[in-house]
Protein backbone atom coordinates (compact mmCIF):
# COMPACT_ATOMS: atom_id res chain seq x y z
CA UNK A 1 0.00 0.00 0.00
CA UNK A 2 0.69 3.42 -0.44
CA UNK A 3 -0.29 6.88 1.46
CA UNK A 4 0.86 10.30 1.09
CA UNK A 5 -0.56 13.29 3.41
CA UNK A 6 0.65 17.13 3.24
CA UNK A 7 -0.41 19.32 5.91
CA UNK A 8 0.17 23.21 5.71
CA UNK A 9 0.21 24.91 9.00
CA UNK A 10 1.18 28.07 10.79
CA UNK A 11 4.37 28.11 12.86
CA UNK A 12 2.88 27.78 16.39
CA UNK A 13 3.09 25.16 18.64
CA UNK A 14 -0.50 24.41 19.26
CA UNK A 15 -0.18 23.60 15.29
CA UNK A 16 1.94 20.32 15.93
CA UNK A 17 -0.71 18.52 16.93
CA UNK A 18 -2.03 18.42 13.67
CA UNK A 19 0.96 16.45 12.54
CA UNK A 20 0.23 14.33 15.82
CA UNK A 21 -3.20 13.37 14.11
CA UNK A 22 -1.77 12.89 10.89
CA UNK A 23 0.77 10.35 11.95
CA UNK A 24 -2.07 8.73 13.80
CA UNK A 25 -4.03 8.68 10.60
CA UNK A 26 -1.09 7.40 8.18
CA UNK A 27 0.17 5.13 10.69
CA UNK A 28 -3.57 3.34 11.41
CA UNK A 29 -4.36 3.41 7.65
CA UNK A 30 -0.80 1.65 6.56
CA UNK A 31 0.08 -0.77 9.35
CA UNK A 32 2.99 0.73 10.93
CA UNK A 33 5.01 -1.18 13.66
CA UNK A 34 4.78 0.75 16.95
CA UNK A 35 8.66 1.11 16.81
CA UNK A 36 8.58 2.88 13.32
CA UNK A 37 5.31 5.07 14.26
CA UNK A 38 7.27 6.38 17.33
CA UNK A 39 10.14 7.13 15.35
CA UNK A 40 8.23 9.16 12.81
CA UNK A 41 6.67 11.40 15.49
CA UNK A 42 10.10 11.77 17.11
CA UNK A 43 12.01 13.34 14.22
CA UNK A 44 8.44 15.38 13.13
CA UNK A 45 8.36 16.93 16.58
CA UNK A 46 11.69 17.64 16.68
CA UNK A 47 12.76 19.29 13.74
CA UNK A 48 8.88 20.82 13.32
CA UNK A 49 9.20 22.79 17.68
CA UNK A 50 12.78 23.92 16.26
CA UNK A 51 11.37 25.47 12.97
CA UNK A 52 8.47 26.94 15.11
CA UNK A 53 10.82 28.35 18.32
CA UNK A 54 13.93 29.11 16.03
CA UNK A 55 13.07 29.46 12.36
CA UNK A 56 11.69 33.12 12.32
CA UNK A 57 13.37 36.59 13.40
CA UNK A 58 10.11 38.31 13.36
CA UNK A 59 6.48 37.63 15.14
CA UNK A 60 4.58 36.99 12.29
CA UNK A 61 2.76 34.42 11.89
CA UNK A 62 4.41 31.78 8.79
CA UNK A 63 3.42 28.85 6.67
CA UNK A 64 5.09 25.70 6.95
CA UNK A 65 4.50 22.56 4.38
CA UNK A 66 4.85 18.91 5.89
CA UNK A 67 4.45 15.72 3.90
CA UNK A 68 4.55 12.05 4.84
CA UNK A 69 4.93 9.22 2.29
CA UNK A 70 4.77 5.78 3.35
CA UNK A 71 4.23 2.35 1.31
CA UNK A 72 5.67 -0.97 1.73
CA UNK A 73 9.09 -0.21 1.97
CA UNK A 74 9.71 2.83 3.57
CA UNK A 75 8.49 6.31 5.04
CA UNK A 76 9.52 9.56 3.80
CA UNK A 77 8.79 12.90 5.41
CA UNK A 78 9.83 16.23 3.98
CA UNK A 79 9.58 19.65 5.92
CA UNK A 80 9.53 22.87 4.31
CA UNK A 81 9.57 26.27 6.26
CA UNK A 82 10.80 29.97 5.04
CA UNK A 83 13.20 30.35 8.01
CA UNK A 84 15.93 31.67 8.10
CA UNK A 85 18.72 29.75 6.03
CA UNK A 86 19.64 26.53 8.59
CA UNK A 87 20.64 23.43 8.44
CA UNK A 88 19.77 21.17 11.09
CA UNK A 89 22.07 18.11 9.80
CA UNK A 90 25.13 20.52 9.93
CA UNK A 91 24.64 23.65 11.80
CA UNK A 92 23.00 22.10 15.07
CA UNK A 93 25.39 21.68 18.02
CA UNK A 94 26.28 18.23 18.54
CA UNK A 95 24.89 17.15 21.86
CA UNK A 96 27.14 16.20 25.29
CA UNK A 97 25.85 12.20 25.72
CA UNK A 98 29.40 11.93 27.55
CA UNK A 99 29.45 14.15 30.75
CA UNK A 100 29.27 12.82 34.30
CA UNK A 101 25.60 13.62 35.26
CA UNK A 102 26.34 16.88 37.19
CA UNK A 103 28.13 18.51 33.97
CA UNK A 104 25.53 17.00 31.65
CA UNK A 105 25.01 19.76 29.03
CA UNK A 106 21.53 19.78 27.30
CA UNK A 107 20.57 21.04 23.85
CA UNK A 108 21.51 19.05 20.13
CA UNK A 109 19.22 16.05 21.45
CA UNK A 110 17.00 16.43 19.08
CA UNK A 111 18.26 16.76 16.15
CA UNK A 112 20.47 14.02 16.39
CA UNK A 113 17.53 11.72 17.47
CA UNK A 114 17.03 12.91 13.80
CA UNK A 115 20.52 12.04 12.67
CA UNK A 116 20.69 8.39 14.53
CA UNK A 117 17.07 7.67 14.06
CA UNK A 118 16.22 7.50 10.19
CA UNK A 119 18.22 6.08 7.20
CA UNK A 120 19.07 9.16 4.97
CA UNK A 121 18.38 12.70 5.73
CA UNK A 122 19.02 15.78 3.20
CA UNK A 123 18.72 19.43 3.35
CA UNK A 124 18.49 21.95 0.72
CA UNK A 125 17.44 25.66 0.43
CA UNK A 126 15.65 26.65 -2.98
CA UNK A 127 13.26 29.72 -3.43
CA UNK A 128 14.75 31.01 0.13
CA UNK A 129 13.00 28.04 1.67
CA UNK A 130 14.43 25.38 3.89
CA UNK A 131 14.20 21.40 2.82
CA UNK A 132 14.70 18.96 5.08
CA UNK A 133 13.74 15.31 3.65
CA UNK A 134 13.76 12.34 5.91
CA UNK A 135 13.43 8.97 4.80
CA UNK A 136 13.19 5.47 7.07
CA UNK A 137 13.11 1.86 6.11
CA UNK A 138 10.17 0.22 7.75
CA UNK A 139 11.88 -3.18 8.36
CA UNK B 1 -0.14 13.31 30.55
CA UNK B 2 -0.68 12.10 34.15
CA UNK B 3 1.95 11.68 37.30
CA UNK B 4 0.48 9.98 40.22
CA UNK B 5 2.78 9.64 43.29
CA UNK B 6 2.93 7.87 46.28
CA UNK B 7 5.52 8.27 49.26
CA UNK B 8 6.14 5.23 51.42
CA UNK B 9 8.92 6.41 54.02
CA UNK B 10 11.73 8.54 52.05
CA UNK B 11 10.46 6.48 48.93
CA UNK B 12 8.19 8.43 46.46
CA UNK B 13 6.94 5.81 43.77
CA UNK B 14 6.34 7.58 40.64
CA UNK B 15 3.87 6.23 37.91
CA UNK B 16 3.69 8.22 34.38
CA UNK B 17 0.64 7.62 32.03
CA UNK B 18 0.66 9.15 28.68
CA UNK B 19 3.43 11.85 26.96
CA UNK B 20 5.93 13.45 27.75
CA UNK B 21 6.17 16.48 24.88
CA UNK B 22 6.32 20.04 24.44
CA UNK B 23 2.76 20.53 25.54
CA UNK B 24 3.39 18.42 29.04
CA UNK B 25 6.82 19.17 29.90
CA UNK B 26 6.34 21.93 32.46
CA UNK B 27 3.41 20.04 33.79
CA UNK B 28 5.53 16.90 34.60
CA UNK B 29 8.06 18.93 35.95
CA UNK B 30 6.32 20.55 38.24
CA UNK B 31 4.17 17.61 39.26
CA UNK B 32 7.43 15.98 40.12
CA UNK B 33 8.95 18.56 41.59
CA UNK B 34 6.56 19.17 44.19
CA UNK B 35 5.99 15.84 44.95
CA UNK B 36 9.92 15.50 46.19
CA UNK B 37 10.18 16.76 48.99
CA UNK B 38 12.53 17.46 51.43
CA UNK B 39 12.62 13.98 53.14
CA UNK B 40 12.14 12.50 50.04
CA UNK B 41 15.91 9.86 49.57
CA UNK B 42 15.11 8.05 46.87
CA UNK B 43 12.80 8.28 43.76
CA UNK B 44 11.33 5.57 41.52
CA UNK B 45 9.65 6.40 38.56
CA UNK B 46 7.22 3.71 36.60
CA UNK B 47 7.64 4.92 32.74
CA UNK B 48 5.33 1.51 31.74
CA UNK B 49 2.27 3.54 30.57
CA UNK B 50 5.21 6.38 29.17
CA UNK B 51 3.35 5.92 25.06
CA UNK B 52 5.83 9.07 23.97
CA UNK B 53 8.52 11.57 25.03
CA UNK B 54 11.06 14.15 22.99
CA UNK B 55 13.56 15.54 24.22
CA UNK B 56 12.22 18.41 25.93
CA UNK B 57 10.66 15.35 28.29
CA UNK B 58 14.64 14.51 28.79
CA UNK B 59 15.53 17.47 29.32
CA UNK B 60 12.97 17.98 32.17
CA UNK B 61 13.89 14.38 33.34
CA UNK B 62 18.05 15.13 33.47
CA UNK B 63 16.76 18.63 35.44
CA UNK B 64 15.08 16.42 38.09
CA UNK B 65 17.63 13.99 38.32
CA UNK B 66 20.71 16.67 38.89
CA UNK B 67 18.28 18.33 41.69
CA UNK B 68 18.27 15.18 43.61
CA UNK B 69 21.93 14.14 42.97
CA UNK B 70 22.52 17.35 44.87
CA UNK B 71 21.01 16.84 47.75
CA UNK B 72 22.31 13.12 47.72
CA UNK B 73 18.84 11.44 46.78
CA UNK B 74 18.25 9.04 44.54
CA UNK B 75 16.45 8.20 40.80
CA UNK B 76 15.59 5.13 38.96
CA UNK B 77 13.03 4.23 35.86
CA UNK B 78 12.00 1.60 34.98
CA UNK B 79 9.67 -1.00 32.81
CA UNK B 80 10.40 1.29 29.85
CA UNK B 81 8.80 0.34 26.42
CA UNK B 82 11.70 0.04 23.98
CA UNK B 83 11.53 2.87 21.98
CA UNK B 84 11.75 5.31 24.77
CA UNK B 85 14.34 2.75 26.06
CA UNK B 86 16.63 3.46 22.92
CA UNK B 87 16.10 6.86 22.79
CA UNK B 88 17.29 7.26 26.43
CA UNK B 89 20.56 4.96 25.40
CA UNK B 90 21.07 7.29 21.94
CA UNK B 91 20.89 10.44 24.05
CA UNK B 92 23.44 9.00 26.67
CA UNK B 93 21.10 8.86 29.60
CA UNK B 94 22.04 5.51 30.40
CA UNK B 95 25.01 6.10 31.34
CA UNK B 96 23.82 8.85 33.91
CA UNK B 97 20.22 7.81 35.24
CA UNK B 98 19.52 4.28 36.86
CA UNK B 99 17.18 2.28 34.18
CA UNK B 100 15.77 -0.94 35.38
CA UNK B 101 13.84 -3.50 34.18
CA UNK B 102 10.69 -3.02 36.51
CA UNK B 103 10.48 -1.90 39.97
CA UNK B 104 11.91 -4.62 42.12
CA UNK B 105 15.17 -3.68 40.31
CA UNK B 106 14.30 -0.09 41.15
CA UNK B 107 14.21 -0.38 44.56
CA UNK B 108 17.02 -2.43 45.02
CA UNK B 109 19.40 0.39 43.18
CA UNK B 110 18.48 3.21 44.74
CA UNK B 111 19.24 1.29 48.29
CA UNK B 112 21.74 2.92 50.33
CA UNK B 113 24.82 0.38 50.00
Amino acid sequence: MTASTTLVIKTAIEELQKIETAVDEISGAEGWQPDIEFKIRLVLDELCTNVVNYAHRDDLDHDMTVTIESDDDEVRVEIVDDGDPFNPLEDAPEPDTESALIDRKIGGLGVYFVKTLVDDARYWRVDDKNHVALSKRRS
Amino acid sequence: MEVRTEQEDDVLVTTVNGRIDSATVSEFQHLMERAITDDIRRVIVDFENLSYINSAGLRAVLVITKNLWTRNAKLALHSLQPSIQEVFSIAGFDKIIQVCADKAEALDATQEK
